[in-house]
């Protein structure tokens, strides 16, 4: 293993925080982005969209914060997996680009079509930034092609390692799952009864093909790359967190079916914790594993400890600071003053 | 096209159609602050209208920065990989902060200033409006603050690592506070409020024009000309000294945009011109000395302390002299004209005239673009002038673009984009003015 300092390992974690709280927040209105032509009349479109409206911008910051977080602490890292993953990195902002326009454009013409051309415009980018973003996570379960000046190489047209099997079956499972989770808010966000018997069919779908793609590409993890489980034969001990995911993918199941939609809401959020801390584990002590696996970049490939100090105290200071935010819009915008 | 200049053309195009809406958000947030605070106070409709209405055309505006903001932070890693790579542990840190300061601070807050009437108390919505100003602000500075650093680098040094050679930060707030953050917060800040103040007394004038929601206009007016004319008097003051700094810090780039070439010259302000760069001079007319007043030398040259000329600086480290020339000229050119604008609206006002003038306002609503073309070329002078640096002294932009990107990646990625903003420019315009002309 490499060497690697604490502050090295805080900031591996950090960023792991930072990820996890954009796919369980961003998570929940991609999933309703991308369900949302399952829903027929304007009044349970604009619910669903009323629903996310107030909220989705702090919840991308995410994103756009672990991003930053990246660039500081592990600025090698930043440049070899931005511009190694050029045309997938464009098509994703294109995507954020065109979410946003639907968004806010939506509502501004009375017209039809134009409304409908928006919904299916959010739909389409909702699910193309969860099927992007899964696919990141499974390439780095199945590691990249980086040389040893830590380049890494995307293939042709930078994209075709979005058609091998572990990242595509990720990418899936990453749409599927949020689709869920998106389904799931919204349920516990309505007291309508027209929009919750909708609801519920989305739900059994969408959690059936979750449950397929979970099934599907841990499987394929199992057979053909062995080798992402390294960490987890080492370290027997740590096997509790993907046995964890999978058991909370499981209690989702059956809130469902008891519709006890608030707990298999925390279902969802507590399976994608623990999914994206299996990824964590297993690549550790590697940021992207690679082919050949000595070229790997690692976290000793980060910032001066002087730096990771002082984004330390920025993080201390900051996020207690982000999340007094939310919890003002959540509370907002919290059900029981919707319905009143 | 070799791979630097497509990356360069990327950034140019991306970072100035990004830079159309935040010094709108900026501007328009204190604007806001403002109006919603006489609202929340006097609970007069006439004000309460113009704080909903602004409201809603600052969200719009917002969003667009929001969307056009992602690519540019996004790009720093895909198209200049040896640029993040050698500045990464400097230049990353202001980013993360905006990001976690800002950022979050900006959205959260709109969000229920949007979206909470009638579910939060007037007075939180109040404190959301002021905070999401606060946060348009913050986002400016620390952004300010990672330009700056390229401009004037401080509190670093260079350390070779396993990696090849890079800037690590030896002092956080020498690299915050390095010599042209202040300046450049003051400039850019100020000018973000006249974009603001100029684009209210725009759509004030035109609904003038129109005599449309009349009361509400000729409050917003008012209110538009008030905080117009604080923010240009700081502009100009910002300006100046940030010139003064210009010469000292970057000489070169000062030398190009006043278009000196000899060294210990009393220099001159060209009022207009064609610059020469092969025979060194610049042809049009000149008021002599006078830059050299303005930098507070008096009118002879000192041969103490002499301005640097083109003449003394090597081929391979001059900026495109005539762009930056003519850039930094537009930008002044265009200030001048806001300023008189300001001073026909102040006396108009004072002679209770300024609301039945149609020539004036006839000529504020087109006015509303004078700042946007001001701050597009402020900037271009501002980034070509320090070329062939992209961090001056330290790194140059042809040593900092990505390699393992190929030409094919960026035009794709640059027809890709340009289609993307020409469709958004239109979408914007159209639904900006539908906003404005449904309003009554």
């Amino acid at each position: 293993m490499a060497d690697f300092s604490i502050l090295q390992l805080v900031w591996f974690g950090l960023l792991g925080v930072l990820f996890i709280a954009y796919a369980l927040l961003d998570g929940f209105d991609l999933g309703v982005g991308s369900c949302l032509p399952h829903f027929k009349n304007e009044r349970s479109r604009r619910f669903a969209l009323e629903t996310v409206a107030p909220v989705w911008d702090g919840n991308e910051v995410w994103l756009l914060t672990a991003g930053g977080a990246l660039f500081a602490a592990f600025p090698h890292v930043y440049a070899s997996v931005f511009s190694g993953l050029y045309t997938a990195l464009v098509l994703l902002l294109g995507m954020l680009i065109f979410r946003v326009l639907a968004l806010e454009l939506r509502d501004k013409i009375e017209s039809a079509s134009w409304r409908c051309f928006w919904d299916w415009s959010f739909c389409i980018s909702s699910t193309m930034i969860a099927l992007l973003l899964g696919v990141a996570v499974g390439n780095l379960v199945a590691g990249l092609p980086v040389d040893a000046s830590g380049e890494i190489d995307a293939g042709f047209l930078g994209l075709l390692n979005l058609l091998e099997p572990i990242p595509l079956l990720s990418g899936l499972l990453a749409v599927c799952l949020l689709r869920l989770h998106g389904a799931l808010f919204l349920m516990i966000r309505t007291g309508e009864a027209e929009i919750r018997f909708d609801l519920l069919l989305r739900l059994t779908k969408e959690f059936a093909a979750t449950a397929i793609f979970y099934i599907a590409l841990t499987a394929w993890i199992f057979v053909t790359a062995p080798s992402a489980l390294h960490n987890f034969k080492e370290i027997p001990v740590i096997g509790i967190v993907p046995v964890a995911a999978a058991l909370f993918l499981v209690a989702t199941g059956i809130f469902i079916r008891l519709q006890t939609f608030r707990l298999a809401f925390a279902g969802t959020a507590l399976t994608i914790v623990f999914l994206i801390s299996t990824v964590g584990l297993g690549i550790f002590p590697n940021l992207v594993p690679a082919i050949p696996p000595e070229n790997a970049l690692t976290i000793a490939d980060s910032a001066s400890d002087k730096t990771l100090l002082v984004m330390l105290v920025v993080a201390i200071l900051g996020i207690p600071l982000v999340l007094l935010y939310h919890f003002w819009v959540y509370r907002a915008f919290a059900p029981k003053k919707i319905s009143r | 096209m070799d791979p630097e200049m497509l990356a360069r053309i990327q950034f140019a195009l991306t970072a100035g159609f990004h830079f159309l809406f935040p010094p709108l958000s900026i501007g328009l947030g204190v604007f806001l602050a403002v109006v919603h605070g006489i609202a929340y106070k006097k609970k007069e409709a006439g004000w309460q209208g113009l704080a909903e209405f602004w409201t809603k055309l600052f969200a719009l505006i917002f969003a667009f920065g929001v969307a056009t903001g992602i690519v540019l932070e996004f790009e720093f890693g895909t198209n200049w990989a040896r640029y993040s790579r050698f500045v990464g542990d400097v230049f990353g840190s202001p980013l993360a902060i905006e990001a976690i300061f800002a950022f979050f601070m900006e959205s959260c807050f709109l969000g229920i200033v949007l979206f909470g009437r009638g579910k939060v108390s007037a007075g939180f919505r109040y404190f959301s409006v002021v905070m999401m100003a606060i946060g348009a602000h913050l986002s400016a500075i620390w952004i300010l603050v990672a330009n700056s650093w390229m401009q004037t680098p401080a509190g670093y040094h260079l350390v070779e690592t396993a990696r090849g050679p890079r800037a690590e930060i030896t002092s956080f707030w020498e690299m915050v506070f390095n010599p042209s953050t202040l300046d450049r917060i003051w400039h850019v800040t100020t000018a973000a409020w006249t974009t603001g103040a100029f684009l209210v007394i725009a759509v004030c004038a035109w609904q003038l024009l129109k005599k449309r929601c009349v009361p509400e206009a000729q409050k917003g007016l008012k209110a538009g000309l008030a905080f117009a004319a604080v923010a240009m008097a700081l502009l100009f003051a910002s300006g100046h000294s940030s010139a003064v700094l210009l010469e000292k810090t970057q000489p070169v780039k000062f030398a190009a945009t006043e278009g000196i070439f000899e060294t210990g010259e009393a220099a001159s302000f060209h009022l207009f011109g064609i610059v020469d760069e092969a025979a060194g001079t610049v042809h049009g007319p000149e008021v002599p000395g006078a830059v050299n007043i303005m930098l507070g030398r008096g009118l002879c040259a000192d041969p103490e302390n002499p301005i640097l000329g083109l003449n003394d600086v090597p081929a391979e480290n001059r900026p495109p002299v005539q762009l930056t020339f003519q850039s930094f000229h537009m930008m002044v050119y265009c200030g001048g004209a806001m300023a008189l604008l300001l001073a026909l609206g102040f006396w108009l006002w004072w002679r209770g005239r300024l609301f039945e003038s149609r020539w004036w306002l006839s000529f504020a609503v087109p006015a509303a673009l004078l700042p946007q073309i001001a701050n597009q070329f402020g900037w271009i002078a501002t980034e070509v002038g320090r070329q062939p640096w992209i961090v001056q002294g330290l790194l140059r932009t042809e040593d900092a673009f990505s390699t393992n990107v190929s030409g094919g990646q960026l035009i794709f990625s640059l027809i890709f984009f340009t289609l993307v903003y020409t469709t958004m420019a239109l979408l914007f315009l159209f639904v900006f003015i539908k906003k404005i002309r449904d309003h009554r």
